[in-house]
């Protein structure tokens, strides 16, 4: 049994490791985007390999706590969470190198207009992240309503983006180019945003037993 | 799922049970469902093998044995005074931890239930031993040597038989007492396979130590804990999101 809990404590602790790492990378990739900053932006897309490479590492652990201890209960549903959480937060991952690139690929042609709503986004979003993976470690369901409300408040900056977007298009479509990248910006926040709602489904599920929707 | 009485074979009510001036049953209640497999688990000690027993009135070879409370079996009460024990051990059959063939052949071992009911034609026992070791899933092991002795097979194979013994006399409800503990995990398996095969025909109550054996086989759980019935349901939930913090605790292993 304390075998199993020192495992089990481990794996948590590596997966807050994981959750803080894809914080900061999303936090850094958005702040590179709106600075035009390309050399912290080469960094966070090569960042991403770490976060990849924590994947695995937690992917090979809870396989090895399923086999080695066949956990039952409260215990199953946390290592069953921590599976799809960490696939979440990878993918997350990947969406913080895609605006990473999508920086450098811009680089001085990143103009202010536009990105209105997108500074704001990247909070939002990380903010997220950071609320679903604590309510993971700590097993506790009080911050969930808040990541709710936050992917709505999230969908509505992203309707705006996509708003101003367009109308700047129509306006000058010879910046369709950068324009376009703000879109997609603006949709790899979104995505992040779903991607915390659907870890904090798995952890309503991990704490309750219970299936819920959250964001939907 | 919508279930009803008749969806239970056997129906166990407020029942209390003495060994002498010790309880070891408090208040019991469960249903034994048809044609599904129950496991009781629980700590050492719980209960859970009296309240097998108590079954089919094995208990009543204990001295000072006293039982309070209702136990129907097909809506007779099993402990009523003009039930027929023997009738009542014939239709729920019994197996034990320790595999106990009887020091004769693997033949007469299945066919000696029927004998002593009085089938006497040779043909017809030969087709019970037959289909009782098919059923068992023994038949293809020993059927070249059904009149060698029963106690040259295996652990496991004489746990089979043992099971092929008791099917013989086409009981309704098979009763199991920690039947895998003295054997090895093929052997464990193959008895495990052959509890879900007999609960198309047959209802299965097993009690085991083995947290993974109930999750496995079991349709229905029920947690025993210092005589009473702790928690009593459907085994995916018992073992994915328990109701009592006890079974939680027993379960995941933080117990005492």
């Amino acid at each position: 049994m304390k075998r199993f809990e020192d495992d089990m404590g481990r794996l948590l602790e590596t997966t807050r490791d994981l959750g803080s790492l894809v914080c900061s990378t999303i936090d850094g990739a958005v702040r590179a985007f709106c600075e035009r900053d390309t050399d912290l932006a080469r960094e966070m897309a090569e960042r991403y390999q770490r976060i990849s490479d924590l994947h695995s590492v937690l992917e090979e652990d809870t396989l090895r706590i399923l086999t080695l201890y066949q956990p039952t209960a409260v215990d199953m549903r946390t290592v069953a969470t921590v599976l799809k959480a960490i696939t979440y937060l990878e993918r997350i991952g990947k969406y913080s190198k895609k605006i990473a690139k999508a920086t450098i690929f811009l680089s001085d042609d990143i103009s202010a207009e536009g990105m209105e709503g997108i500074p704001e986004m990247g909070s939002v979003a990380v903010r997220m992240v950071k609320l679903a993976v604590g309510s993971l470690i700590d097993g506790d369901t009080s911050g969930l309503d808040e990541i709710s409300q936050q992917e709505h408040f999230l969908d509505t900056l992203r309707n705006s983006v996509i708003r101003r977007n367009t109308e700047l298009l129509r306006d000058c479509p010879a910046a369709a180019d950068v324009l376009m990248r703000y879109m997609s910006v603006s949709r790899y926040l979104e995505r992040v945003g779903d991607n915390s709602c659907d870890i904090a489904e798995k952890v309503a599920y991990m704490v309750t037993g219970r299936h819920v929707e959250i964001g939907a | 799922m919508v279930t009803t009485e008749s969806d239970n074979v056997i129906e166990i009510s407020n029942v209390n049970l003495w060994y002498g001036d010790k309880q070891a049953l408090f208040d019991v209640s469960m249903p034994v469902r048809r044609n599904r497999i129950t496991a009781l688990i629980g700590p050492s000690g719980c209960g859970k093998s009296t309240l097998l027993r108590s079954m089919n009135r094995m208990n009543d070879l204990v001295d000072g044995c006293r039982l309070e409370g209702r136990m129907l079996f097909g809506g007779t009460d099993i402990y009523s005074p003009n039930t027929d024990v023997n009738g009542i051990r014939t239709r729920i059959g019994m197996i034990f931890q320790k595999p106990n063939p009887f020091p004769m052949s693997i033949r007469d071992n299945v066919s000696y239930g029927p004998r002593i009911h009085g089938v006497e034609d040779r043909e017809e026992l030969d087709e019970i031993v037959e289909r009782s070791l098919v059923r068992s899933a023994l038949w293809d092991e020993v059927h070249d040597r059904l009149d060698k002795s029963a106690l040259a097979l295996s652990g496991g194979q004489q746990q089979r038989l043992c099971i092929a013994r008791a099917l013989a006399v086409s009981p309704e409800v098979i009763l199991m007492d920690e039947p895998t503990s003295a054997l090895d995990p093929m052997a464990t398996s193959k008895i495990e396979d052959l509890a879900c095969e007999l609960e198309k025909d047959y209802t299965v109550v097993i009690v085991t130590h083995n947290m993974q054996q109930a999750s496995r086989i079991s349709d229905y759980t029920g947690f025993m804990y210092l005589g009473k019935m702790a928690e009593f349901g459907r085994t995916e939930g018992i073992f994915n999101k328990p109701k009592e913090e006890l079974t939680e605790r027993y379960i995941t292993g933080r117990f005492g």
